[in-house]
């Protein structure tokens, strides 16, 4: 529990309140105000009311923190504006924890016994509006280190030792990727920063730069200095207007204390950085893509060689890695290669952050040490299901990524494990699916996805992923052949291997690592016409059990299809070919008097 | 150049160093397929078609954009990258919605190409299109008036209102080919000696007759008839196939053939084996199918029951027949419709035709039986005989059925069904058959094997079961129609020829053919926008005229008709299906374009966006080629994508029409698109396509001198494009070079002189109007001395005619007032400012410049190709600074950008060579070695203190100061002066600028100046100037003026002329009297009111002059386009031009002008314009014609055109002192 301690010399109570974008969505905002105003009420001065990025549990929000001046600490859970008088008047004047709306410290154990907090070192601790709290605990001394007594080799070399891949995704060894560009020729150089966070499900990025923007910043000089690169600049995505609204600020607190700028801390280094924000396309997340976009251009990718760190941004050697990796960066120079390459395994070292969603009982943010198997994450971090039904599959990796099955899920999560499956580590995104998940549904539904934000530019991932997706679409609905699954692996083959960037070569694994793994369930779509996790609506019917029903006319008063009939007490019916299988009978029955086939 | 080495496909080669794969296979020759790949253009890698396995590679690599390495082992052929290409090529080809080849054309069996004689027919150009028909069909005449037209049924006008009468138009055409005295006659190949035996001569043993003929074979055609044409004689009616019409287009075809023998039957008269004997080495048998069907019912034999055939071929040789009054006819064929409408001309009082089912089913033409309705023939429809009643053993009556139609049966058409009970008869004196034919199995010769009675042939040779021996038609098929049989004589021909010449016999290749489908499967609202035009109908003889008579009926479209009609086409098949890379690719990789079928884009034609273009994004496949070369190399950025995903498309920003957006309308998306998405619009009633011809030409608009070819059919341009390895533009144009040309092809073209009188221009006869120019000039010589006449002569005309314009002035008009308009530094203050026949720089060195220095108006406005080839340098690293007021698209590209005005770009250059010598940053050994008049330039550059003037500016000082130092620093610096807004003197110090800073006279540095019409160059070097002969020879110089005296055998006038802006001063003042002009270009900013004040004027003109005042005399001038001869472009590169088109007025303008000449007094002979450049070659250095190919003119210098011999120290020329530096 080492993160939780107070890290700052004061003897005065403090409440934190999460206030990233998931706490906001759930109300932080209004508990913050309640709670200030509640202090104002009760006791102003020896509490200080904290705003914080997010802790990681997301499906508690809105989540408050209330640390004693010894350093005890108790978190409260789903918070309203309305708890605020008690907090204060029970808790802080009385020193009475409120216990029921607190977090039981059995499942805070459960969440956090096995993470490993490094990049969100600082996230729902420190403010991310102030530099101050960053240089408080410890920011900016990496920098400060490296200026002092490390020269771009050394750097580069204790980078390469910690064992850091890109967390982007791809898993090239950061240090090597920044040695690359280092030795490229000529005198102008860029470092970009991968903020275009844009898998569904996934807000690692987001997290890290609305908790914690310094970190980013500080990694990016690092390298920076490290590549040779005087300028940098920041692709986010304007879909996170706090994020970028706290980049900014963090930013411009940077360049006021001369961290950004030039003759950065005294030395001979100077740094530029800018702030780019993309218009929400996918494919801006590909770096060569993201590289024009940077230039003003439409972001399509373009074929490499030529690399970034050959010829990159306006073509000059570039390199780019993504928040996360970034974020990594400083601890691993404060701390030591040793230090970071002592967690995870052989080839993949250190930790990795997952966007944990879906159907996970406790949804959110975790970091854990590279090699913890898929069940430690889903059952001992996540809870199991949120649905109580059986844990089906996980899919890694956004749409890029794969779904590996339950009965794999004790394979370690490393890079080699996981490719190895067929899907990708990607940038993070993990999302739980129980049985109520069609894999057929799942592959569509990524298909769709990718065929949507294709850049168009190649003729197998513009034109193929449609093709895909339409071949699914026809599976679904009970138009599927022979044909139809032989169409797909040779479509699925053809776009992995001849699209010209990431996002067609690996917009096929949905497809194939369902077919690799769940084939039964394609099979049954195509010639039992049915959907065994009863999604696809064209191939289920809903019927009243006639036994159960009572005849309380619910169901009759919600179907927009205007399919069900009956008297008033009386067992209802479903007129089939009216039905238009929405289900609202099913999910508004309140006694189960509704099957689906 | 440094090499590469790698292996190919297992062969070692090397390739040049920095080449792409790509790059590095085509340098040897190896061919990989893509789409996107433009060589003008950076690679994209956006098709994937041209993927390659490269060793120690994860997948497959784009050849475009991958670098050679040196080892590297590349695969291009595998079966795996075969099977991706082609998945690629499929994917791209289910979202491809258009039609390759037009409906009809698929439809037809000979396979015609309807639409491109329709278009052909409609741009009234008929003797191409019987050239176009006559390749897939022999017998227009014939076809055009039986043929059961499988293409009309097609016609995608179908579903607007009506097909098209294309049958008509053939006719049409056959008929006006056939009366037009000089009747089409095909090109023969040399004769092989190879014979040939055509057994049977009906439509298909003419067919194949004809297509060997041409191949140059020696045919015989044995038939067993009095005369050849098989069925089409003896089995169609005169009335609708006149025995003379079909004689005459045997004739056609017999007259290529050797021999024909008639009378002479296989198995009887001859064999197999005795032809074999006689050396015949191909046999084509084609016996038809001329023995009728039974009809298998009772009572058939009895005597007044004839056969449908057998009766039409007694009538047609003449037999007496006794058909009785009632006259029944079993059929619902074409034969049966004849025999009935035969029978009623010969008198039948009643004739009926029995039919089982209804009149929509009938096979017959529905214009045959609407025509035999309106004769009299009355129809018994689902009706079938089933017993003929006789008395005597003759016919009396037939007994039929009733029927009612059931489910469609094998063919399609609904089964007829007896009803029982049904039975009724018909009364009849004379019963006709005509229910189908047979093949005459017992004329075929035993060694061949029959097949259901058929011949038996292979399918894909025609080749019968005896080597040698082939068979095709009726005889093979059964009962067909002529076209089928045509079709079957041409790919007889076809094999044969192959067998002849030793090769395998191959089936025709089927190119892969993209198609909108089936008029039932296309949305109707498609067609919405077409206008609604009734079909013209085929005139008939009136009833009245045709009763009792076997007179043709159908008398056959009008031209006028026939040009209306054309019109309606609605030119379904694609423009660029000859050129389509991607329909060669499909081809090549066996493409399935449903294998993929999923969703397509549907996106609405918008033909009305653009004066030039036509985008068809359905034809899209995404490559990008015209996105980038609107951007990277025309620097306008009209085009970009739209949206993501499938549904991205190019388009313009926010999807307005391309004619608001930047665009240019240079065309350049046009020439680098791979398929039919972007098209020109062609300036002809009907697009095409065809097959057509280049001819290579050169641009007139300004000197760049870029190449063009003229692509023609026939005697019309059908578009301009250029070739992209020609060395000038690399295949870039600009709007004038693309599509002005459309302007030399204006309605108002002079043909004939023209003579004023009162007020107004009316033709006159050459003779009439030489003789008026010869008594008015000659009493102005007389009358008032030749000063008073003055010549000038645009700089559009080629060095021939302008050579030949100054001579005429000098020599038979006596005077030295020439000019010539080229921009507005006259030509003598052009020659003085930039030395002589230096020419400092080629476009070469634009690409090997390290710093280019653009001065004056917008380069990229008025010169963009030149424009292209900066911008390609910038982006190598070539640094740019723009000098002028114009806002321009290289603004963005330079380094430096000074935005200076016009007015003040003098002081400018004054202030910056007053800051060189102040600061000493001359290269003195330069200066010392190379160049005179130095000290005169420092005096009276000392008047300009830099300092003193740069308030002026808007720019900081410090900005022009970098421009000099730029300048002076670098290695090859290349200045590019447009012209329009430069004056002489600024001119003059910029050379200055470069002499002083050495930046002259060396590999890759200088000046280019750009002028605007194409041939500057030449019209200062052919001396229409009023000081300089031909060769920038003074014509102040008694030796010079004696020179050239002796060599034509005239003294030159010596008196001091007036140039250009003299002429046009004098002729205001009206001290000028007789005036001639030559194109009415050289007078573009006066216009016709210089002729107000000249007492006699001769225009030499395109278009005839559009408002008074007139001149006394206009006469026709011919286009670049008309004419052959030679430009000088501003690198002193001298190209040829070649004649697209006759002139206008069917002489050329060299032989108008020698014409004037000699009846003015100097007698010119020239037998061509060769001629003409051997006597300027002979006067100017430089000028020399290559001794190797006579046909071509030499570039003048091929490599490096800057390095062109100095004046030397003696050569007293023209010397403005002190404001321009002469090198010695």
């Amino acid at each position: 529990m080492e993160n939780l301690a107070r890290t700052e010399k004061d003897t005065r109570w403090m409440i934190r309140v999460g206030l990233a974008s998931c706490g906001i969505a759930a109300g932080a905002r209004k508990v913050y105000a309640a709670l200030n105003d509640a202090m104002a009420n009760q006791c102003s001065n020896n509490v200080i009311l904290k705003q914080t990025g997010c802790y990681g549990m997301c499906y508690n929000e809105v989540l408050v923190e209330v640390c004693s001046p010894a350093g005890e600490s108790m978190f409260y859970k789903k918070v309203k504006p309305e708890y605020a008088e008690r907090i204060i008047s029970e808790h802080i004047l009385n020193g009475k924890p409120i216990a029921e709306w607190s977090i039981p410290s059995d499942e805070l154990n459960g969440l956090l016994s096995k993470q490993k907090r490094i990049v969100l070192r600082n996230c729902g601790i420190i403010d991310p509006e102030s530099i101050e709290d960053y240089i408080a605990v410890g920011g900016y001394s990496a920098i400060k280190k490296i200026l002092d007594t490390m020269s771009p080799q050394d750097v580069i070399s204790e980078v390469i030792r910690a064992g850091l891949r890109g967390r982007g995704g791809a898993g090239f060894s950061t240090g090597t990727k920044w040695k690359l560009c280092r030795e490229s020729a000529g005198f102008q150089k860029y470092i970009i920063c991968n903020a275009d966070e844009g898998d569904p499900g996934a807000f690692m990025d987001r997290s890290v730069l609305e908790s914690d923007p310094h970190s980013v910043i500080e990694g990016m000089l690092i390298g920076g200095y490290a590549i040779g690169a005087t300028e940098g600049f920041i692709y986010a995505r304007a879909e996170y207007p706090l994020a970028v609204q706290r980049l900014e600020i963090a930013i411009a607190q940077a360049r006021e204390r001369a961290l950004v700028g030039e003759g950065i801390m005294g030395h001979n280094f100077d740094f530029q950085l800018y702030l780019r924000q993309g218009a929400g396309a996918f494919v801006c997340g590909e770096e060569t893509a993201l590289m024009m976009s940077v230039e003003g251009k439409r972001g399509m990718p373009r074929s490499r060689p030529p690399f970034p760190a050959q010829s990159g941004l306006w073509g000059k050697p570039s390199n780019i890695n993504n928040v996360e990796t970034f974020a990594s960066v400083p601890w691993i120079i404060l701390n030591g290669a040793d230090a970071y390459a002592a967690y995870g395994t052989e080839t993949s070292k250190g930790t990795k952050v997952f966007a944990l969603a879906g159907k996970a009982a406790r949804s959110g943010l975790i970091e854990v040490p590279m090699g913890i198997t898929i069940n430690e994450i889903v059952y001992d971090i996540g809870g199991g299901t949120s649905t109580g039904l059986n844990f089906k599959a996980i899919q890694i990796g956004g749409p890029s990524g794969g779904i590996i099955p339950a009965s794999m899920a004790d394979i370690p999560v490393d890079y080699e494990s996981v490719n190895k499956t067929g899907a990708i580590m990607g940038s993070g995104g993990l999302i739980v699916m129980d049985e109520s998940s069609c894999m057929v549904d799942i592959a569509k539904f990524f298909l769709n996805f990718t065929q949507d934000e294709s850049c168009g530019k190649c003729t197998f991932c513009r034109i193929g992923t449609l093709r895909m997706a339409e071949t699914l679409d026809r599976i679904s609905n009970g138009k599927g052949t022979e044909r139809d699954v032989e169409l797909l692996t040779e479509l699925a083959q053809g776009v992995k291997k001849a699209s010209l960037c990431g996002l067609g070569q690996s917009a096929p694994n949905p497809i194939l690592t369902t077919l690799r793994y769940f084939r039964d369930e394609y099979e049954k779509h195509i010639y039992d016409k049915k959907c065994p996790a009863k999604k696809c609506q064209a191939l289920i019917t809903y019927e009243i059990i006639a036994g159960k029903c009572k005849g309380c006319q619910l169901c009759t008063k919600y179907c927009p299809a205007g399919a069900i009939s009956g008297e008033k007490k009386q067992p209802h019916k479903i007129d089939s070919p009216k039905c238009i299988r929405c289900g609202l009978c099913l999910s508004t029955c309140r006694l189960g008097a509704v099957s689906v086939h | 150049m440094v090499k590469t080495r790698f292996i190919l496909n297992g062969k070692n080669l090397e390739s040049n160093t920095g080449s792409t794969i790509l790059e590095a296979a085509e340098q040897n020759g190896a061919v990989i397929p893509t789409l996107c790949h433009d060589p003008r253009l950076k690679p994209t890698a956006a098709c994937r078609l041209c993927l390659v396995e490269v060793e120690g590679d994860r997948g497959p690599m784009p050849a475009c954009s991958t670098p050679l390495k040196e080892g590297m082992v590349i695969k291009t052929n595998s079966e795996n990258l075969f099977k991706l290409r082609q998945m690629a090529l499929e994917l791209l080809l289910s979202d491809h919605y258009g039609d390759c080849i037009a409906p009809c054309k698929l439809a037809c069996p000979a396979g015609i190409d309807i639409q491109g004689y329709i278009s052909l027919v409609a741009n009234g150009q008929y003797q191409e299109a019987i050239k176009l028909i006559k390749e897939s069909n022999p017998l227009p005449l014939v076809c055009g008036r039986v043929c059961p037209r499988f293409c009309e049924q097609k016609c995608r006008r179908n579903l607007v209102d009506e097909p098209v009468a294309i049958n008509f138009l053939k006719r049409f055409v056959a008929d006006y080919d056939l009366n037009n005295g000089h009747s089409y006659q095909p090109e023969m190949k040399t004769p092989t000696g190879h014979k040939i035996a055509i057994i049977g001569g009906g439509p298909a043993g003419l067919a194949a007759a004809y297509y060997l003929a041409i191949e140059g074979h020696s045919v015989t055609i044995f038939d067993a008839n009095p005369a050849l044409g098989g069925m089409l004689r003896y089995g169609i009616p005169e009335y609708r196939l006149p025995k003379q019409v079909l004689d005459k287009e045997i004739a056609s075809i017999t007259s290529l053939c050797q021999e024909t023998l008639l009378n002479a039957a296989l198995g009887k008269d001859f064999t197999i084996e005795s032809l074999k004997k006689e050396g015949f080495q191909a046999i084509f048998i084609a016996l038809g199918a001329q023995s009728s069907q039974k009809m298998k019912i009772e009572g058939e034999d009895s005597s007044g029951v004839l056969s449908g055939i057998g009766f039409l071929r007694n009538v047609i040789l003449g037999k007496q027949m006794n058909l009785g009054n009632k006259v029944v006819v079993v059929g619902g064929g074409n034969t049966a419709v004849d025999a009935a409408r035969t029978a009623l001309r010969l008198n039948a009082g009643e004739v009926s035709i029995v039919y089982r089912r209804t009149r929509q089913e009938m096979p017959a033409n529905s214009e045959e039986i609407e025509q035999a309705e309106i004769e009299g023939v009355k129809f018994i429809l689902l009706a079938a005989p089933t017993k003929v009643i006789a008395e005597n053993g003759r016919a009396i009556a037939l007994e039929c059925n009733r029927m009612t139609l059931g489910a469609p049966d094998a063919s399609g058409r609904r089964k007829p069904e007896t009803i029982p009970g049904s039975q009724f008869t018909i009364a009849a004196d004379t019963i006709i058959a005509a229910i189908g034919q047979n093949v005459d199995a017992r004329g075929i010769p035993q060694e061949l094997q029959l097949e259901r009675n058929n011949i038996k042939i292979n399918e894909d040779t025609l080749e019968t079961t005896v080597p040698g021996v082939f068979s095709g038609g009726d005889c093979v098929t059964g009962p067909a129609t002529v076209i089928e049989a045509i079709a079957a004589g041409k790919k007889a021909a076809i094999a044969i020829n192959q067998y002849l010449h030793g090769e395998t016999v191959k089936p025709v290749t089927c190119q892969y053919n993209c198609s909108k489908g089936e008029l039932k499967n296309i949305d109707v609202a498609e067609y919405d926008v077409v206008p609604r035009i009734p079909r013209k109908h085929m005139p008939v003889l009136a009833l009245a005229a045709r009763q009792h008579n076997f007179k043709e009926i159908e008398t056959g479209f009008s031209e006028e008709m026939a040009k209306d009609e054309s019109a309606r086409c609605l030119s379904c098949g694609c423009q660029d299906v000859f050129e389509c890379k991607l329909r060669e690719l499909a081809t090549e990789y066996q493409v399935d374009d449903t294998h993929y079928a999923g969703r397509k884009h549907y996106l609405p034609i918008n033909e009305n966006e653009h004066h030039y273009i036509i985008r068809d994004l359905n034809k899209c496949v995404l490559c990008g080629r015209c996105v980038r070369i609107c951007s990277e190399i025309a620097g306008v950025g009209a085009l970009g994508f739209n949206f993501r995903g499938f549904n991205t498309v190019v388009g313009t920003a926010v999807n307005i029409p391309l004619s608001e957006s930047t665009c240019v309308s240079c065309g350049q998306c046009i020439s680098t698109c791979p398929t039919g998405a972007l098209e020109e619009k062609v300036n002809l009633i009907k697009p095409g396509p065809w097959e057509m011809q280049p001819v290579t030409s050169i641009c007139p608009y300004c000197n760049i001198g870029c190449n063009l070819e003229l692509r023609m059919v026939g005697d019309k341009i059908v578009k301009i494009t250029s070739a992209l390895d020609n060395p000038i533009n690399n295949g870039n144009l600009c709007q004038r070079g693309k599509f002005e040309y459309l302007h030399t092809l204006s309605a108002n073209r002079v043909k004939v002189p023209m003579i004023k009188r009162d007020h107004k221009l009316v033709e006159a006869s050459w003779e009439e109007a030489v003789a008026l120019i010869v008594k008015e000039l000659k009493a102005i010589m007389v009358n008032e001395g030749s000063k008073k006449l003055a010549v000038l002569a645009s700089a559009k005309l080629t060095n021939e005619e302008l050579f030949l314009i100054q001579k005429l002035a000098r020599l038979a008009l006596l005077t030295n007032n020439i000019g010539g308009l080229n921009g507005p530094i006259t030509t003598k203050n052009f020659v003085s400012s930039i030395d002589n026949e230096i020419v400092h720089c080629s476009y070469h060195d634009i690409q090997s410049s390290d710093l280019i220095v653009t001065i004056g108006g917008d380069v990229s406005h008025n010169y963009p190709v030149v424009a292209m080839k900066i911008r390609e340098a910038v982006d190598k690293g070539t640094r740019l600074i723009t000098i002028g007021h114009e806002t321009s698209s290289l603004n963005t590209l330079a380094n430096i950008d000074l935005k200076i005005k016009a007015r003040i770009i003098i002081v400018l250059l004054r202030a910056a060579l007053n800051y060189i010598i102040k600061y000493n940053l001359i290269d003195s050994e330069f200066v010392n070695r190379h160049t005179q008049g130095f000290e005169d330039l420092v005096k009276e550059i000392n008047k300009y203190q830099f300092e003193s003037v740069t308030d002026l500016f808007w720019v900081k000082p410090t900005k022009i100061i970098e421009f000099i130092h730029l300048y002076i620093r670098a290695k090859n610096p290349v200045i590019i002066v447009n012209t329009d807004t430069i004056s002489a003197e600024e001119l003059g110090l910029l050379t200055d600028m470069a002499y002083i800073t050495g930046n002259l006279n060396r590999a890759g540095s200088g000046i280019i100046t750009l002028r605007n019409p194409g041939n500057a160059q030449g019209l200062i070097d052919m001396g229409v100037t009023s000081d300089y002969l031909p060769g920038h020879r003074p014509v102040d110089n008694e030796a010079v003026r004696k020179e050239f005296g002796n060599y034509w055998h005239r003294q030159i006038p010596f008196f001091k002329g007036m140039d250009t802006g003299g002429i046009i001063d004098a002729v205001k003042n009206n001290q000028i009297s007789g005036l001639m002009v030559f194109g009415d270009d050289a007078i573009k900013k006066e216009g016709n009111s210089i002729f107000e004040n000249v007492k006699f004027s001769v225009l030499m003109s395109t278009d005839l002059p559009a408002e008074e005042p007139y001149p006394d005399v206009v006469l026709p001038l011919a286009t670049f386009v008309e004419s052959e001869g030679t430009f000088t472009n501003c690198e002193h590169r001298m190209q040829h031009l070649n004649r697209g088109l006759p002139p206008a007025s069917s002489r050329d303008n060299w032989e108008i002008i020698a014409q004037l000449a000699s009846a003015l007094g100097y007698h010119m002979e020239y037998k061509s314009s060769q001629e003409i450049i051997s006597e300027i070659a002979r006067l100017i250095t430089g000028y020399k014609r290559d001794t190797v190919n006579e046909q071509k003119v030499t570039i003048r210098c091929e490599k490096n055109p800057c390095l062109m011999s100095l004046p030397t120290k003696d050569d007293n020329r023209a010397k403005e002192p002190g404001k321009v530096l002469k090198t010695v």
